[in-house]
């Protein structure tokens, strides 16, 4: 009800600003008019269809003034931003103001990589001329090595490694093959190892660890042995020819075997 | 080298050999007894010492003695002498167990007795002595060193065959 009443009087002003520029034409044309109406609201009784059309023309023209107002803050707002940019320095007040360790907790930073296609990214990547430009050497003379080894835990590096499926791809023919024996032999300095050595000691500890004594009785049991083995069996073939001449001149009857129970 | 036989029984050359080396046996026993009588006789009476001159029966005897002591011993407990282990014979009932001392005591003596007894062998046609005979036992070829409790604990009724075990 409000606002048509803002209508009603806005296109009542509207209303008289037409006739106001429509100087003494619309003026004599419609001063009787206008008179009757007045008076015709003055009475408390104002025709609708006046009113309807007053309210039609109101909000046509509200619509129009904000749309008007609206233009005309938007060109306003722009040259003044324009203007203050001219004049302020953005990066420093930001610098300056902004808590840019509190906007950074609150980026969800895996839900920024989620939705990032790294792989158009990296399609994207000139990687030749990246590494081209990069001086590998600086930065490998900058790197501390020795703290990155010392760093290293080898033991669990080495436990991870299966030595054996290493060993086995190691062709030990081949690596054989190139060596030269002669070439290494030479370098040997057998007089440097040998002074090195106790080869008294050495040849304690073997005399030792050998059993002599116990070696040169069984070898002379041994050889003993095979003695009286020997005497046995000639004895035995002696047995024989004795029997088998006896036999003979004794007209026996012949026998191949040592006499059985 | 011939295999070891199988317990026939040992011929005179064989037999020979043993009894040459037992002889050597008992000649260096009868020296060594020698020798301790006189080193006891040395320990006894240092200033008097003279070596033993025994006579020659009582040589004889007591060579005698200690051959005979020496077989019994031996054929009594392993039915072998030195030199019946030397060549691997042994001397067995015809049961084929040790003999026993009475027995063994005997063969000794007309071993010691009457040696030429052995030579018998060679004209026997089972290899058997004339001390054999008497005694009634045998010799037998047997090359293990094995001892002569053996010879009768094999075979039922101990007629165990020596030398036959591993």
């Amino acid at each position: 009800m409000d606002e048509r009443v803002v209508d009603a009087a806005l296109g009542a002003v509207a209303g008289a600003t037409g006739l106001a520029v429509g100087l003494a034409r619309p003026f004599l044309a419609g001063t009787g008019s206008l008179l009757a109406a007045c008076a015709r609201t003055a009475r408390g009784s104002p025709p609708d269809r006046w009113v309807t059309a007053m309210a039609v023309r109101g909000e046509q023209v509200r619509a129009g003034l904000d749309h008007a107002v609206g233009e005309l803050c938007r060109r306003l707002l722009l040259r003044a931003v324009e203007a203050a940019l001219g004049v302020l320095d953005l990066t420093e007040l930001a610098r300056r103001h902004l808590d840019l360790d509190a906007l950074a907790i609150g980026i969800d930073i895996d839900a920024v990589v989620s939705r990032a296609d790294l792989d158009a990214v990296m399609s994207r990547v000139d990687l030749d001329a990246v590494v081209s430009r990069v001086n590998l050497d600086g930065a490998v003379a900058r790197v501390d090595l020795d703290a990155v080894v010392a760093r290293v835990d080898l033991d669990a590096v080495v436990a991870r490694v299966d030595l054996d499926a290493v060993a086995s791809r190691i062709d030990l023919d081949a690596i054989a093959k190139r060596v030269d024996p002669d070439v290494v032999i030479a370098r040997v300095d057998v007089d440097a190892a040998l002074a090195r050595l106790d080869l008294a000691a050495i040849a304690r500890q073997v005399i030792d660890a050998v059993d002599l004594p116990e070696i040169l009785r069984q070898s002379t049991g041994t050889v003993a042995s095979e003695a009286v083995r020997g005497v046995r069996a000639e004895g035995m073939n002696a047995d024989e020819a004795v029997a088998r001449f006896v036999g003979r001149l004794l007209r026996r009857p012949r026998a191949d075997r040592p006499v059985l129970p | 080298v011939t295999a070891p036989p199988d317990h026939g029984r040992a011929g005179v050359v064989t037999r020979l050999l043993a009894a040459v080396a037992d002889t050597t046996a008992v000649a260096l026993a009868a020296a060594l007894l020698y020798l301790g009588t006189a080193g006891a006789r040395f320990a006894w009476s240092p200033v008097s010492f003279r070596w033993p001159q025994p006579t020659q029966v009582v040589s004889v005897v007591v060579a005698g003695l200690v051959a005979t002591g020496y077989l019994t011993i031996a054929w009594a407990t392993t039915g072998r002498t030195y030199g019946a282990g030397l060549l691997g014979v042994r001397v067995l009932s015809t049961r084929y167990g040790l003999l026993g001392w009475a027995r063994s005591t005997l063969r000794a003596l007309a071993c010691v007795v009457f040696p030429v007894g052995l030579l018998w062998t060679a004209v026997s046609p089972t290899r058997r002595s004339l001390q054999d005979i008497l005694v009634g036992s045998v010799v037998v070829y047997d090359w293990h060193r094995d001892g002569g409790a053996r010879a009768t604990a094999r075979e039922p009724g101990g007629a165990a065959m020596p030398g036959r075990g591993p």
